[in-house]
């Protein structure tokens, strides 16, 4: 084998000189060729153009003297010398021409371009000429002689052509053929038209290369950006690549065939990133592995020597460093004695079995020996390594199993003792247990005991709501008669009453309306205590609230002469969230309280103050007489009443329990402070609708609003109105049926004082009906609680009835509740009218449900 | 296994280095051919230049050129008079040309090597001598002016007649004037006697000239030939064959359309339509067979024709060259043509 020669330094030198990149080369290799090109191409194309003028010039060399030949022949033949010589002289106007002459057969001029040479001979007209020339000419002058043939020629240098034509010349007039031949010579000069040429060719030439050029600078251009850069790109990629660097990417991307082997390179750069990514975490999870493994790991190679071992294998061998084991005979090192010190050969040495067989081998009877000479039970797996087929080594996992030597004694000995003491505790966990249950079975007796109770008062709260609301109904029908009659006596211009008489009967409508309000806050407060008020939010501001409230208890105040004021301010502005009936409600009664509880010439301011937690609190002052310390306690238990003098302070004492679970039910809370001789101030405090979403609380149907307290509160002031009821032509009749006699009664002596009303009675359902079908009347009057079938039932009927059912009905009931209300309007009734009821309200009921039935004829 | 690898790569790598061999010798291959084609392009002859003056004998040659038969590789270029279709010849402006045979003489004496390759026309020699009438005969030419085209066939014409009356040249004033000269010189009164050929003698005869002599008094051939001069033979040996062609198809055309022929060519004679009967049967155009014939160079009856001429034209001064008394006969291109 032959090394080859190395290069010396200067030939190296000279061949990396060569190995441009090709950015560098491709460009120089067209700038060359554009070069050579030029060149070449200035060389030939001159040639060419030379060639051509020298043919041209020939050409026209011949036809010129072919004419003049046939000319001057004619002439000499005619003996017209003269004119031979202005044919000759004329030649000098063609400025190309440098000779121009006649020579006769003795060779001297007999004509020429210049008249002084006339009669030269040639020898002297070539005698200026150089050498060359001086032979050319001669030579093409005899041969032209000779030949008799015209004969031209070009300079050797291409400068000039020239011709020599021989001229027949008729010497005397008997010839037939001439005898004389003379010779015409004329040369002209091309480097004129040579110099004019060679410019046109440069210009050509010039203009390609530049083309060339041009093309040569687009090529690398193009070349360097898609090719030479892309690939520089390519090329440091790789070197990247190769030195290790394995986030080297190309960037080049495109379509072509670099471009596809850059993407190619990319793929592969990051696939060969992703493994290697893998691999170093695999290498350090075994690594991790390794070290932290409880267990002694160790590997053989394929002879048996240490390859590797982990942290645990050290210290369960009692080595200090792994060098003390790696590259040594596993073997010798600590399997080379048995338990009992005899010898353990190497040929029965069960970890290099696994080699040997290549399988897996576990042992667990055998002993390792440390480093100072002890030796210790192990239990021990060899799995062998293999690579191609064929066990290159092995991995040994060890552990020391002294202490489970030891433990599985000690194991035996506690499951004997733990029988034992067993038996004894499930004897005590038995009778626990019976104790247990006879417990549990007690406290489930009790429960159930309590959830009965707790039933039971359920119901006994509910039944005594309902009592009360069922009270304060059976309580309005007979109202409704003492109040009626009262505004009929108080009222009744026919029968005018004495001083006395009119001071009873404005007793006995105080104290009944006193009832009525009465009766009318125990139903609130059964309906609440029921569970059956809902509320209905809306944000409203609390400004308004007060001032309507503060403009209805104006003429109470004006009674006691009480002065008010709002105080409310700018914060009367801020929105509350407040159902606005229940906070009038509630207005209502703090300040009819401060008003009816203050002294004379008193005052009764109304604040308002923002609260922490999003509330604004409502506070009414008055300046009465303070509420004594004793009273205080009960203020808001029902029926709790600061004076007994009903005379100057009315009320039910339940107003304030009502106030305070309204308040409640708005999820706001009421409070009061009180200094005897001073003043009290009560307040409530409600929810800033800035602060927090819209209560929940069901939306009422809004017929519910409409049958509020106002209508259930009896305002009638006990004058009936006389002249403002309309009047018709003929009487229009009002059916009333209600079994209720003293009712019935009032009806009567209500709708008498109408001349264009009639009542028709009814004292039951059935009757009612009946009189219905025979009479057809315009309006029905019809209580509710009906003996032998209820309202809705007769509504119904009435209903059914062709002749009746267009028949406006007026529902007059003591139930009062809103949901009533509510059932009663969705049932078809055109008014609902609480009893008692006042009588104007009463007829205006009437008049409208007339002026809404049947055609009327106004009188 | 390794050694089947090994073995394996051997030959891929052969197969490879084979292909790339291949695949050089065949840019190689295809370089060179567009080099050499390239490079290989015919080499451009122009079209052969056959010089004539009008002579009824060779009047199918325009006919030729007329009917389309002779391409764009012959030109025919039209000269007033032999003495100028000579002159061209001379100068190389012409390489071809229709000539008599004493003319074609006079060329070969001028140094010019000339072959011939066709035998136009074989009619015996037809010019005439004509007079304003005062002189009746050649004898009473003597101290006369005689107009001739002396370069030309005429000037032999002139010698021979003269000769025949036993006169010479220098017996004669002779008044050089080319063909196209004749009729002015001979109306205006400058010449006593034209030495004229057709289709002049026609028109002269017509303005009263009177005819003295006719060249049916000599019994010499003087047939009308095709010269080409012998070293631009080898190069329009192409262009000679579709001249040849041309002629015989027009020959052939003359025969059979003898009207239209006729139609034509009176444009180009400038004679009443009427004489071109007449005129036609002043010429004899030798076929094919007949021109291998006269064209056999070992025993040709031109041979024999161009010595006496030859020898007539030595003793006139006519030809002053020694030995320029034959004349090259070239029949290869005949042979070479279909049949």
């Amino acid at each position: 084998m032959t090394t080859p020669r190395k290069p010396d330094g200067r030939a190296r030198r000279l061949r990396d000189a060569f190995k441009l990149p090709l950015r560098v080369a491709v460009p120089l290799v067209l700038l060359v060729f554009a070069g050579i090109t030029g060149l070449y191409g200035l060389r030939h194309y001159t040639d060419i153009a030379y060639h051509q003028v020298e043919e041209m010039s020939l050409r026209g060399l011949r036809v010129d003297m072919d004419r003049l030949q046939e000319t001057l022949e004619f002439l000499l033949r005619e003996g017209n010398l003269e004119q031979v010589s202005h044919e000759m002289t004329a030649l000098a106007s063609d400025t190309e021409l440098l000779e121009g002459y006649l020579l006769d057969d003795w060779g001297e001029v007999v004509a020429g371009t210049r008249l002084d040479r006339n009669g030269v001979s040639l020898a002297e007209m070539l005698g200026s000429a150089r050498e060359a020339d001086r032979e050319l000419r001669a030579g093409v002058v005899e041969r032209a002689l000779d030949s008799l043939s015209g004969i031209v020629y070009v300079t050797p240098d291409g400068s000039r052509v020239g011709g020599a034509y021989p001229v027949f010349w008729t010497a005397a007039a008997s010839e037939l053929r001439p005898s004389r031949v003379g010779v015409l010579f004329i040369e002209k000069d091309l480097s004129a038209i040579k110099a004019a040429e060679r410019g046109r060719v440069e210009n050509q030439v010039l203009r390609t290369s530049a083309f060339l050029v041009l093309l040569a600078g687009g090529l690398w251009l193009f070349f360097d950006y898609a090719v030479t850069r892309r690939v520089a790109r390519l090329v440091g990629a790789t070197s990247r690549l190769a030195r290790g660097d394995l986030s080297a990417r190309t960037g080049v991307s495109g379509r072509d065939e670099i471009g596809r082997v850059a993407i190619a390179f990319d793929r592969m750069a990051e696939q060969l990133q992703q493994s290697r990514d893998q691999l170093v975490e695999s290498e350090a999870r075994v690594l991790l592995l390794l070290d932290s493994a409880a267990e002694a790991i160790f590997g053989l190679d394929a002879d048996g020597y240490c390859t590797f071992c982990n942290p645990a294998c050290l210290q369960a061998l009692g080595l200090e460093h792994a060098g003390q084991m790696l590259g040594r005979k596993v073997h010798d090192l600590m399997h080379h004695s048995h338990m009992d010190g005899t010898p353990h050969p190497e040929d029965d040495c069960r970890i290099q079995q696994a080699l040997r067989t290549g399988q897996p081998v576990h042992v667990d009877d055998e002993v390792f020996w440390r480093a100072d000479g002890t030796g210790f039970p192990v239990e021990y797996w060899s799995h062998p390594i293999r690579r191609r087929g064929r066990a290159m080594g092995s991995v040994v996992t060890f552990l020391d199993i002294t202490n489970r030597k030891r433990a599985d004694d000690a194991l035996r000995k506690a499951k004997q003792e733990l029988e034992q003491r067993v038996e004894e505790r499930t004897g005590e966990l038995t009778d626990t247990n019976r104790r247990l249950t006879a417990e549990i079975v007690e406290r489930e007796r009790v429960e159930l005991a309590l959830m009965q109770a707790k039933e039971e008062a359920e119901t006994a709260n509910q039944a005594k709501s309902e009592f009360l609301s069922r009270m304060s109904h059976e309580l309005r029908t007979p109202m409704n008669a003492i109040l009626g009659f009262a505004q009929i006596l108080e009222s009744d211009p026919s029968e005018p009453l004495s001083d006395n008489q009119s001071e009873s009967v404005s007793e006995i409508l105080r104290a009944g309306y006193h009832l009525l309000e009465l009766i009318n806050e125990v139903l609130d407060l059964s309906r609440i205590e029921a569970g059956r008020m809902d509320m209905s939010f809306v944000s409203m501001p609390v400004g308004e609230a007060v001032s309507e409230a503060l403009h209805l208890v104006e003429p109470l105040a004006d009674q006691f002469r009480v002065s008010l004021y709002d105080r409310t301010g700018a914060l009367g502005e801020e929105n509350i969230w407040v159902d606005p009936t229940r906070m009038r409600q509630v207005l209502l009664n703090l300040l009819s309280n401060a008003v009816k509880y203050n002294l004379p010439e008193g005052t009764v301011s109304v604040y308002c103050e923002r609260r922490p937690e999003g509330m604004l609190r409502v506070t009414v002052e008055d300046t009465g007489e303070g509420i004594a310390e004793s009273q205080q306690r009960r203020l808001f238990q029902p029926f709790t009443r600061l004076t007994d003098d009903y005379t100057r302070v009315g009320g039910t004492g339940i107003g304030l329990t009502i106030t305070r679970r309204l308040t409640e039910l708005m999820y706001g809370h009421i409070g009061f402070e009180s200094s005897a001789g001073v003043g009290s101030r009560f307040f409530v405090d409600l929810l800033l609708a800035d602060a927090h979403p819209m209560p929940e609380g069901p939306l009422q149907p809004e017929a519910v609003d409409g049958a509020e307290p106002e209508t259930v509160t009896a305002t009638g002031t006990g004058s009936v109105p006389t002249g403002s009821a309309p009047t018709y032509n003929g009487r229009r009749t009002v059916l009333y049926i209600e079994d209720n006699q003293a009712n019935m009664e009032l009806v009567r002596r209500i709708l008498e004082r109408r001349d264009d009303l009639e009542l028709v009675a009814a004292d039951s359902a059935g009757e009612g009906l009946r009189a219905a079908q025979a009479r057809r009347p315009d309006v029905v009057l019809l209580d509710i609680g009906l003996p032998d079938l209820d309202g809705f039932e007769v509504l119904r009927r009435l209903r059914a009835a062709q002749s009746t059912q267009d028949v406006p009905v007026l529902a007059f009931s003591g139930d009062t509740l809103p949901e009533d209300v509510a059932r009663g309007m969705e049932a078809g009734f055109f008014r609902y009218l609480p009893k008692p009821t006042s009588i104007d309200v009463l007829l205006e009921a009437i008049d409208e449900a007339l002026a809404v039935n049947g055609p009327l004829t106004r009188g | 296994m390794t050694r089947d690898r090994e073995g394996e790569g051997v030959t891929s790598r052969h197969r490879a280095r084979g292909g790339a061999r291949l695949r050089v010798a065949a840019f190689a291959l295809f370089s060179g051919l567009l080099f050499g084609l390239s490079g290989c392009h015919e080499e451009e002859v122009g079209a052969l230049r056959v010089g004539t003056n009008v002579w009824p004998g060779y009047e199918p040659l325009y006919l030729a050129r007329g009917l389309n038969y002779l391409g764009h590789r012959v030109r025919l270029v039209e000269y007033a008079s032999a003495t100028q279709v000579m002159r061209a010849f001379r100068n190389g402006a012409i390489d071809a040309a229709a000539l008599t045979l004493d003319e074609s003489l006079q060329l070969i004496d001028h140094g010019q090597n000339v072959e011939v390759v066709l035998v136009m026309d074989q009619a015996p020699a037809a010019g005439s001598i004509v007079t304003h009438g005062k002189r009746a005969s050649v004898a009473a030419l003597k101290g006369g002016r005689v107009g001739v085209e002396g370069t030309a066939h005429e000037g032999y014409l002139l010698a021979r007649a003269l000769d025949q009356a036993g006169l010479s040249v220098d017996d004669v004033h002779i008044v050089p004037l080319t063909a196209e000269e004749h009729e002015r010189a001979f109306i205006e009164g400058r010449v006593d006697a034209v030495v004229t050929v057709e289709p002049e003698r026609g028109r002269l005869l017509e303005l009263g000239a009177v005819p003295v002599w006719n060249s049916a008094e000599i019994p010499d051939p003087m047939p009308g030939l095709m010269v080409v001069r012998s070293e631009a033979l080898p190069r329009y040996r192409h262009h000679l064959k579709t001249l040849l062609d041309g002629w015989f198809r027009a020959v052939r055309y003359l025969h059979e359309y003898p009207d239209d022929a006729a139609e034509r060519m009176q444009r180009r004679l400038r004679v009443p339509l009427e004489t071109m009967p007449g005129l036609l049967q002043t010429a004899v155009y030798p076929d094919r067979n007949e021109n291998l014939r006269l064209l056999d160079d070992t025993d040709s009856p031109l041979h024999r024709a161009a010595g006496t001429v030859a020898g007539h034209m030595t003793a006139y001064r006519l030809m002053v060259r020694e030995g320029a008394t034959g004349v090259r006969l070239n029949a290869a291109l005949l042979k070479d043509m279909r049949p």
